[in-house]
């Protein structure tokens, strides 16, 4: 029931789009999404349905170059053109850009920023979700004009409070405003990009609750269907699936989840026509689903081995019930609950594992602002060993930024106590022969 | 004799393990785009000439037809590209076995780190760096059962008492904390315990040119500066580059065979932080074992009939009910094996110990270039091997703790 809520909450919020600086932003396309467009190596050579493919035509007195044009991916065309000027104008493209480069429907989309033009029109990465950095949501993350400094939506120091110092724990100004929880600069040579512990910490439920809860709730339902299946047949089948386990089981499953989300995003930067962000945190979800069904199958399978010799089983076999009848109304019901306290286990550990990830330099997300309890401890410890380097000699004076490490790590460590204890009492409440 | 048919059992019933692993990493080789395949496997990327679609020049910059590279095609050739999947996935799993792995490209942060790896076989290199996480993973298994067995035990005889409190306080803790917040932590506590003003920090003697504390203790071996070889200003004939040393490979043993007793101490405090911190986290997982285990066999009646003989407490507990939590300790081991190795490229990276692991984490970084898939993989399938391997000790050994397992 918790699980339900939790996942019900976290479906219902609308999802924040922090991470959309990158793309709607600075100052041009991303590298790497550029290149992979670019990379025309595997472009079959008779093309027009081939997955990557550019047409550079003539801009009027601009000379072709790869920042302006069109593109199409892997069969859906879309076209975005950003135009760069100083003053907010709406100026049309040149026709000449508009003529079809690729025959078949394409979606064209205008993108005006305030930024300083390099060339005057550039091609973005193209995504499906319309207006997103048109218009000036709360929930967009963007650099405003002219400026270095990300907007309202990522959760940076807000502007007049002091940035980059230990935070005073005045009691008496929970009331009044937000819990003082310190900053954090991301960027200490330039001392600019820093972000409110505080506020990243609270949007961070968000995104924390429903990655823990969708990993580990399809994981769940991946091993409990698996195991009832293996340990209720037997014989070949148990043998098979037992294998396939532990084929699963031996790989690390931090390794997995970086070999998985390197393989595809290198191959292809658009998977299953998600925004890029979404399709991190997809493959993030999937990558670590593979590698957690085994245990919860495991786990199940040892219980449906004890439940299907049960007198009730037998009794319902007598009586004539099907195979499927006894899996769904009598094995499964029985051998769910060490799944449950499995689970509620589990969701605590995934927040440290992204945060791994993030720690070990890998780019999970596609911007450092995004609001993950894992990936804000990981940046701060990140903070932590730039000091180290630079500070070998604490006794003559150099403060420790202790509150950077402090609250992301008390944050994780209730979170997972909290689901810890609610395992504690699931055992009590869901044994039959603790209930008793 | 017994023993060995079941060690051999189990044995062959590892070959489809690791060829379902191998498969699985096939599959995902598969995925990535053909130049960086073609770059993992010779360490360069034979580029096709981009083909740039215009109806009015087909082909940009020559005549209409010969875009492409040559060489592109040779190599394909070379890496069976071309050949249908099932027989890629052959040649993928004959290479494996053949520890074909590939070459380290010199695109990415492994490669710039370690310049001495680029362009060499996967193998090789990893062959370079497996020692040094071998020793830390002995040290920190040896202090994983050197604290888990008796604390678990000690827990269980003082049941909710103030030990078994804390124990369990120990347990959460390991649990609910990331492994790079604990070791950046004990690293910054080592700093600060050891750092100046407390006499540590002076010319220790075995680096009488002195180390800052922080350089002491992270890397594997201390700086180039340290071993007192002048005019050539760097590491000993038998350690080249600073990591790859002669002739085990394990930086104790090397240190010791060529007579340098300060240096081998020196190669263990380096890594005795770093294996407390990764046996932390297995500690409390494998105290609750043990300690439900000892509270399960402390109620069963033939510890009842020791008692009853007059045995001593403490006879009872280590030899009648010790004896069981060997076993649990074991298994649960054996089961965690894969996340304990897991967390090696985290310690390994705060630390700068040159192991696999730090391969790894330096492999997937994009800061000096791109990703390095030959090492990638290579990495995931040595540490697989390593899994699969000890979890064949692991089934070894609780065979013969407990002959019921070889009997049935």
């Amino acid at each position: 029931m918790f699980f339900v809520i939790v996942a019900v909450y976290a479906i219902s919020q609308p999802l924040p789009y922090y991470a959309m600086e990158s793309y709607c932003g600075t100052n041009n396309s991303n590298p790497t999404v550029w290149e992979t467009q670019n990379n025309t190596n595997d472009a079959p050579e008779g093309l027009p349905n081939g997955a990557y493919a550019y047409h550079i035509l003539p801009v009027n007195g601009f000379t072709p170059s790869p920042t302006n044009g069109s593109f199409r991916i892997a069969g859906t065309a879309v076209i975005v053109f950003i135009h760069f000027s100083k003053a907010p104008t709406t100026i049309a493209p040149p026709s000449s850009l508009l003529s079809p480069a690729i025959s078949g429907s394409y979606d064209v989309r205008f993108i005006e920023t305030g930024l300083p033009p390099q060339t005057d029109w550039q091609v973005a990465v193209n995504y499906t979700s319309p207006n997103l950095c048109i218009t000036g949501s709360q929930q967009v993350c963007t650099y405003p004009a002219g400026s270095a400094v990300p907007g309202p939506g990522c959760y940076q120091t807000p502007a007049g409070n002091p940035s980059d110092i230990a935070p005073t724990l005045n009691l008496a100004k929970f009331s009044t405003g937000p819990l003082p929880l310190g900053s954090l600069t991301l960027n200490p040579a330039t001392s600019s990009g820093f972000f409110s512990i505080y506020h990243g910490l609270l949007r961070g439920s968000d995104w924390s609750l429903l990655i823990s809860t969708a990993i580990v709730g399809g994981g769940a339902i991946v091993g409990l269907v698996v195991g009832a299946i293996s340990g209720f047949y037997g014989g070949v089948v148990d043998e098979a699936l037992m294998r396939l386990v532990d084929i699963f089981l031996s790989i690390p499953q931090i390794l997995f989840v970086i070999v998985v989300i390197a393989v595809i995003t290198e191959g292809n930067q658009q998977v299953i026509g998600l925004n890029p962000p979404d399709t991190h945190i997809f493959l993030l979800i999937m990558g670590f689903l593979v590698t957690w069904w085994p245990f919860y199958a495991r786990v199940v399978r040892g219980q449906v081995l004890v439940v299907r010799e049960q007198k009730y089983v037998e009794a319902a076999r007598a009586a004539g019930a099907g195979r499927g009848r006894i899996i769904r109304r009598h094995i499964i019901p029985n051998s769910v609950y060490p799944v449950f306290i499995q689970m509620s286990l589990d969701v605590g550990t995934i927040p440290l594992l992204i945060g791994v990830l993030i720690y070990l330099g890998f780019s999970l997300f596609t911007s450092p602002y995004f609001p993950e309890w894992g990936a804000i401890s990981a940046n701060s410890v990140t903070q932590l060993q730039l000091f180290l380097d630079t500070c070998t000699q604490p006794a003559t004076g150099c403060v420790i930024p202790w509150w950077q490490i402090l609250f992301p790590g008390l944050v994780l460590f209730f979170f997972a106590i909290s689901v810890n204890f609610l395992s504690d009492g699931l055992r009590d409440a869901l044994d039959p022969r603790l209930r008793r | 004799m017994r023993m060995w048919i079941y060690i051999l059992r189990r044995l062959i019933l590892l070959v489809p393990v690791v060829i379902g692993v191998m498969t699985i990493t096939f599959v995902l080789i598969s995925a990535l785009p053909t130049s960086t395949r073609l770059a993992s496997q010779f360490g360069t990327a034979p580029q096709r000439t981009p083909w740039i679609y215009n109806p009015t020049e087909p082909c940009p910059g020559s005549a209409n037809h010969q875009c492409t590279n040559p060489t592109y095609y040779h190599y394909l050739d070379k890496a069976g590209l071309n050949k249908p999947i099932p027989y890629q996935w052959g040649l993928y799993i004959v290479n494996s076995f053949s520890l074909n792995w590939g070459t380290v490209g010199n695109g990415s942060s492994a490669g710039y780190y370690f310049q001495a790896a680029q362009g060499q076989q996967v193998t090789t290199v990893l062959g370079w760096f497996l020692p040094y996480t071998l020793e830390l993973a002995a040290l920190s298994l040896a202090i994983i059962l050197l604290i888990a067995l008796p604390l678990g035990n000690l827990a269980a005889v003082n049941r909710n008492r103030p030990v078994d409190q804390s124990a369990r306080i120990l347990s959460f803790s390991g649990y609910a904390l990331p492994g790079f917040l604990l070791s950046s932590l004990a690293l910054m506590g080592a700093v600060i315990a050891f750092g100046s003003g407390t006499g540590f920090n002076g010319h220790p003697p075995w680096c009488p040119t002195g180390e800052t504390t922080f350089y002491e203790f992270s890397y594997s071996w201390p700086a180039q500066h340290c071993y007192g070889l002048i005019g050539n200003s760097g590491y000993p004939d038998w350690l080249t580059a600073g990591y790859i040393s002669h002739p085990t490979g394990f930086p104790t043993i090397d240190a010791l065979y060529h007579g340098q007793t300060w240096l081998a101490l020196d190669t263990v405090l380096r890594i005795i932080i770093p294996a407390i911190v990764i046996a932390f986290a297995s500690i409390a997982t494998l105290l609750r074992f043990v300690r439900n285990s000892m509270l399960e066999v402390m109620n069963l009646d033939f510890v009842r009939t020791a008692r009853a003989e007059g045995i001593p407490e403490q006879t009872v507990i280590k030899r009648h009910a010790g004896r069981n939590s060997l076993n649990v300790t074991i298994t649960v081991l054996g089961l965690t094996f894969a996340a304990f190795i897991g967390g090696f490229p985290i310690i390994e990276d705060v630390f700068h110990l040159s192991g696999v692991g730090l391969l790894l984490a330096l492999s997937v970084q994009s800061t000096k270039g791109g990703i390095d898939f030959g090492l990638v993989f290579g990495a995931t399938l040595l540490f697989t091997f390593i899994v699969v391997i000890a979890n064949i000790i692991v089934d070894v050994l609780y065979a013969y703790l407990d002959p019921r397992v070889r009997l049935g």
